[in-house]
């Protein structure tokens, strides 16, 4: 049987690397793609308890469920998001975006 | 070491190193593909979590249709002119020693934490055992979900239309 902190572990490293992603890229898209890893971390934590400690409940499943559905409509959004600055700006660079910012 | 742990580590590396690739690139399109490879082996760990449905839709959702999305607005918004600057900004060190120190607290707690792991945890959930659950314990939260979809997809469509130069949706 695996341990549970294999997992937990595992989940930690690829939260950190989408964290590392979100702060060094700069590429809009690619931000993007940081927080689903960062999603698909916490997913797995979900999944690991939901075997390891409420085994016949299965309430990790259903959350990984509802984050699933959640990450889908955040990554619509965000894409569709992205593609009118993309329109307005002709660039996906994020340091770019500043019209907010004067 | 058994064969269960064997496939642990090969799933959990293969998952990390591409993440490592997603982050560190040059070639976005190499990111994107790594991304599908990435998910991929987290559905995989699903499965050695007695999870085979959402391992499922893991794939069929993340690895299918957010990669297929994502190459998509990518082809769209490199067809006028693609930027020869690079991917990354001036803060990798920053961030290297955030993700790194966020790396190891956390994982510092998790192993040091005293979870109750139950004795029999080789309890098959089957896909219709999901399917009750979600549509007895959980069906307010099932139904907000749906709502939520639909807010996304009009938002999406509202958001990406081409507006013409009065303003109006086209």
């Amino acid at each position: 049987m695996i341990p549970l902190t294999h997992f937990l572990v595992f989940s930690a490293i690829l939260f950190s690397i989408g964290v590392y992603g979100l702060l060094a890229r700069r590429n809009a898209i690619l931000l993007l793609i940081s927080v689903e890893l960062m999603l698909n971390a916490v997913n797995v934590n979900f999944m690991a308890f939901s075997r390891y400690i409420t085994p016949k409940a299965a309430t990790g499943q259903i959350y990984t469920l509802f984050a699933v559905a959640i990450g889908a409509c955040e990554i619509g959004v965000g894409l569709a998001i992205v593609l009118t600055i993309y329109r307005s700006r002709q660039t996906l660079d994020v340091d770019k975006y500043n019209l907010l910012k004067w | 070491m058994s064969a269960a742990l064997v496939a642990f580590y090969i799933l959990a590396a293969i998952a990390i190193i591409a993440a490592v690739v997603i982050v560190t690139s040059s070639n976005i399109m190499h990111c994107v593909f790594f991304h599908l490879l990435a998910l991929t082996a987290v559905g995989g760990l699903y499965i050695m979590l007695n999870a085979d449905f959402i391992a499922g839709v893991q794939v069929l959702i993340y690895a299918g249709a957010v990669t297929t999305m994502l190459l998509f607005t990518l082809m769209l918004a490199k067809a006028k002119g693609a930027q020869p600057r690079a991917l990354d900004n001036q803060q990798r060190g920053t961030a290297f020693i955030v993700a790194a120190l966020f790396c190891f607290g956390l994982s510092f707690f998790v192993t040091n934490s005293n979870w109750s792991v139950k004795k029999n945890v080789d309890i098959i959930i089957s896909t219709e055992r999901i399917g009750r659950i979600l549509f007895r314990t959980y069906l307010i939260p099932f139904e907000v979900i749906s709502v939520v979809l639909l807010v996304a997809v009009i938002g999406a469509v509202v958001l990406a239309s081409k507006e013409d130069e009065k303003g109006e949706n086209a």
